[in-house]
């Protein structure tokens, strides 16, 4: 087909712009004015503070707000510890002696005594459900307290958390509804890993839009040693065994929405999954084994993804999607995929308890 | 033209997002090579605007402002060190016609993407937007003799490719992607 403007045009019309990206704009648009009200209202505030007639109405406010913004937190940490909501963090300390902030920025910043950070965000695992984001926290006045720095320009720099506002499902959050810190503190009362869990979001850090709804992205990233260096953790338990699941696609399932495409979309015709050994360090688990499918056409080879389909499940009961990224060559095989595949999820791996897939459940403790 | 951007309402918003969102998004869409980054590029064009909220003299003017704004955007974000960190699933590089039948015209479009995007771009200022030479040098803050380069480098490479795709269908020979 020979390039010209009737052509080009034809092909581009043919890319559908979806709605909600407008509707997104607007959001935006509209929570610029609803932070200009607020602000509005915060001067209103001032303004009554200074008049003296009126300051034990104000005192008054003032107690009847904070009673309220107690019962708000309260609630929202109740909403927390429930594990239908995500991880279970019944109280302000792990069982690492880790702490755990539940509000924003500021309180973070407070607790932990961390100014001037930088963040760099390692990962973000999303299985359109559940979103969980891992960022690496750097002082910035001191040494780095992670070193996750092969790309120095990957750091999202922020100076403050103020920076931070997260929009879910697209509608603005307060952020102590939303945020959940974990902090670890390490040895050093600066040294800290900040763990953000939120649901279907953009985030925006630092003017930057990240928009993070049902992508998957894995990324390595390094953690403290005993000593205080920096260096990839070694801990890990190994999993031997195997394990067979045959995950069922109806042959009709061509040409239809499927679980299991390749990067082409091509649905797979079936799909087995092997798996030969599960190794677990404290932040990460690894499956090993092959994946065995059939595309629909037996045309192209890239790779492939296996999402929503594996989840992780903690002592608690908590159950967390966890996406899979494949590793291995691009051996083309006709209408055969082998591959081996890795599972990278780096929330609390070591309390992971068991892995389920396709509704079987592996034991691992 | 004329409008005070400063108390943008919703309705006029609205208006512009109808008036420019083509433009938009598919220049994203050529120079990002996938909807998701295409996406995160147009909401941050819109961000960009309701930040800045520049007035414009003219509907050419404010058509030239966001196209400039979304090439901006796109070089910030194939240059940032987020898209070098997050990119990491090729899939979704490939993840760009979806849930559509697949035609010559898609062919075209797959192989324009394939470029390189400063040839892509100037395709698409060209083919698409109706651009002359002369104008996409002041876009792209190009001369005119580099505009004009690339226009045909493009061409080339495209009309090569294309050869190359053909013959391979005359022959039966299948094309993968390694």
């Amino acid at each position: 087909m020979e390039l010209n403007c009737l052509n080009y045009k034809k092909a581009m019309d043919k890319i559908a712009i979806p709605q909600e990206i407008d509707d997104k704009v607007i959001r935006m648009f509209e929570g610029e004015k609803s932070e200009v009200a607020k602000e509005s209202s915060k001067q209103k505030h001032k303004k009554i503070k200074k008049s003296g007639k009126i300051l034990l109405i104000a005192a008054a406010l003032v107690v009847l707000s904070c009673a309220s913004v107690f019962a708000y937190n309260t609630n929202f940490i109740s909403n927390l510890i429930n594990p239908a909501r995500g991880l279970d963090h019944s109280d302000n300390v792990d069982v690492n002696g880790n702490l755990y902030a539940y509000t924003g920025g500021e309180t973070l910043a407070q607790e932990v005594k961390v100014e001037n950070l930088s963040i760099t965000l390692s990962s973000v695992i999303s299985d359109g459900n559940l979103t969980y984001i891992r960022f690496n926290v750097t002082s910035l006045n001191g040494d780095s307290l992670c070193t996750n720095t092969a790309d120095k320009k990957s750091v999202l720099s922020m100076q403050q958390f103020g920076d931070i506002k997260v929009l879910a499902n697209n509608e603005e959050l307060k952020k102590t509804d939303f945020f959940m810190f974990r902090v670890d503190s390490g040895d050093k009362a600066d040294k800290a890993v900040l763990e953000l869990t939120i649901q279907n979001a953009n985030i925006i850090l630092a003017g930057k839009k990240i928009d993070i709804v049902g992508t998957d992205y894995a990324d390595t990233y390094e953690i403290t040693n005993d000593d205080g260096s920096f260096k990839t953790r070694k801990q890990e338990t190994l999993y031997k065994g195997t394990w067979n699941f045959t995950c069922d696609i109806p042959s009709d399932s061509v040409g239809s929405v499927c679980e299991y495409t390749d990067s082409w979309g091509i649905p797979f015709l079936g799909t087995t999954l092997n798996i030969s050994s599960i190794k677990i360090s404290d932040v990460e688990v690894f499956l090993v084994g092959t994946f065995n499918c059939s595309e629909a056409d037996n045309s192209y080879s890239a790779g492939a993804n296996l999402n929503n389909k594996l989840y992780l499940i903690y002592a608690d009961g908590t159950r967390i999607a966890a996406g899979v990224k494949m590793e291995g060559g691009q051996n083309f095989k006709t209408g055969v995929f082998d591959r081996h595949y890795m599972l990278q999820n780096l929330i609390d791996a070591k309390n992971v308890v068991a892995i389920e897939y396709s509704g079987n459940l592996i034991n691992l403790k | 033209m004329n409008e005070q951007l400063a108390g943008l309402d919703k309705e006029t918003l609205i208006q512009i997002i109808e008036r420019r969102r083509d433009n938009i998004y598919k220049i994203a869409f050529a120079y990002m090579k996938n909807r998701y980054d295409a996406e995160d590029v147009y909401q941050t064009v819109f961000e960009n605007f309701l930040k800045s909220r520049p007035s414009f003299d003219s509907d050419e003017y404010e058509k030239a402002w966001f196209i400039r704004t979304t090439i901006n955007v796109c070089k910030n974000v194939f240059s940032s060190g987020w898209k070098k960190k997050v990119t990491t699933m090729e899939d979704e590089e490939w993840d760009r016609i979806p849930n559509q039948v697949h035609d010559e015209t898609d062919e075209l479009l797959e192989k324009v993407l394939a470029l390189p995007p400063k040839y892509s771009m100037v395709i698409h200022l060209f083919y698409y937007e109706g651009y002359s030479v002369n104008e996409i040098s002041k876009i792209l803050n190009l001369s005119v003799g580099t505009v004009t380069t690339q226009l045909s480098r493009a061409r080339r490479k495209l009309k090569s490719n294309i050869t190359v795709k053909r013959e391979a269908d005359v022959y039966g020979i299948k094309l993968f992607k390694l």
